[in-house]
This record gives C-alpha cells, structure tokens and sequence, in this order.
C-alpha cells in the first residue's frame, strides 16, 4: 500500500520534533539525520502498520527508538572512544566539603505535580537535558528515555558499569543544577497568586 | 563490619546509584539511618525522585 499525500503532510510536519530528540540522544547531527531518515521511510513503507491505533507522533517515535539504538550499535566503536573525555570539572567537589558534608543547605522541590504537569517545565528539563556534556547527555538518554537497561549500555558502547554510572552520577547532578537555576530559583512560574 | 554511619557525600552517591541498579542491602541501610538525622540529603533524595518522574512523563508526552 502506498502512502497518500495526506499521510506524507502529516508525517513530514513530524520531522523536526523527530530531529530534536534524535540529536538529544545522538549528539551528532550527520547521524540524526540518518535516523530520522530512517523513521520516515519505514514510516512511508508500511503505513498499515499504523492503522491509527495510536497518536502518529508517538508511532513515528517508537520507530524512531529502534533507528538509534541501530545508529548507537553502528558508530559504537567511536561512541565508547569518547566515553569520559568531555567532562573534567567534579560537581561532587563543588557540592561537598572535604569532611563529606553538603557546603548549602539543600532546597525543597515541593510536590512533584506542581512541576509537572506545567509545559514549561518540561521545556526546562528539555533544555537541561540538551546542556548536558555529549557522552553524558547520550548515556542519560539511553538510560531514561530509549529506556535501556544498564549492562545492556555497557555492552553496545563496551564500557564498564563503573564508567556509566560515573557518567549518569554526573549527568543527574548536572540536571539537579540546572532544574535548580533554571526552574525553581525563578520566580513564580505563571500560576495564580 | 559493615559501616552503617556514612556522609552526605556517600549517602548522594547511593541515592543517585539506586536509580540504575539495586543497591546492596548494606547500603540501602546506611542510607536509611543517614535519612534519620540529615534533612539535606532528605531533600535531594526527593529532588531525584522529581527528576525520575519528570523523565517518565516528558517520555510519554513529548514536548513539541
């Protein structure tokens, strides 16, 4: 069966939310383009598979997951290479005194709804997540949005689980920062007074 | 012997490390008792908690 013009708008009006997160878990431009590519001619191919059986953006990204992590396996000799090189300042050395304890007193996020169901939010975190460091921002992408399990990450870039959870502890705390700054430090978030 | 006072420095490591392996049972007490007296650590246990929840609902609603 092949793709009618309709479906063809509808899908190519998807690309460029599709290149955001491929580019958020690839960090490599050339790469994310090859795997949006992908998505969209699977996509054309088999338009049956779709059958509206869910949201077309929620599709389009489901197949978009399978395309990076084949993207992840094809460049994984040069992503393992790059593993640990892009981040040499120690955020643990910033946060903590030499006798282990935490130089600020640390802030309550409060209910964690009140944030979330807030779209702005979400675009905070986006771009926190887009901030990371490469290899840090590809490895906390795998992790918590392609979902992997960790010794399965470690296997695809062959690192070890004390590499990846190095990197993820300073991803995560980078994000803590940046959520910080970024979202709770600002000022009221347009809810009524 | 299991060492079971530990600083906030460790208790973070652990917080941060149970959200992608389960953490040994020493630990997991340590850092039970570690919540008993320090509020900080406290707080950004919850503070990574948010962190997972928002990864979860911003993988299931995509942000445009």
């Amino acid at each position: 069966m092949a793709a009618s013009t309709d479906f063809c708008r509808q899908i190519e009006a998807l690309r460029p939310t599709l290149l955001k997160y491929a580019r958020l878990q690839l960090r490599n431009p050339a790469w994310a383009e090859d795997a949006v590519s992908e998505t969209l001619l699977a996509a054309l191919e088999k338009p049956q598979a779709f059958a509206g059986a869910s949201q077309l953006k929620t599709w389009l990204i489901g197949i978009l997951k399978h395309k990076l992590v084949d993207q992840i396996r094809r460049n994984s000799r040069e992503l393992s290479t790059t593993a640990g090189t892009d981040d040499r300042e120690d955020l643990d050395e910033l946060l903590f005194a030499a006798d282990g304890h935490w130089r600020e007193t640390q802030h309550d996020w409060g209910n964690p709804e009140d944030a979330l169901r807030q779209l702005d939010f979400m675009k905070v975190l986006e771009a926190c997540v887009e901030k990371l460091p490469g290899q840090q921002g590809r490895l906390f992408m795998m992790r918590e949005w392609l979902e992997l399990e960790s010794d399965e990450i470690c296997k695809e870039l062959a690192i070890t689980p004390t590499n990846l959870w190095v990197m993820l502890h300073r991803a995560r705390l980078r994000l803590r920062e940046c959520l910080q700054a970024g979202w709770f430090d600002a000022a009221s978030h347009g809810e009524a007074p | 012997m299991i060492k079971l006072k530990i600083t906030c420095r460790a208790a973070t490591q652990i917080i941060l490390q149970a959200e992608d392996r389960r953490m040994p049972l020493a630990e997991r007490l340590s850092l039970r008792l570690h919540h008993r007296i320090c509020s900080n650590c406290r707080r950004f246990a919850r503070q990574v908690r948010l962190m997972r929840l928002a990864s979860a609902r911003w993988r299931q609603h995509p942000v445009e």
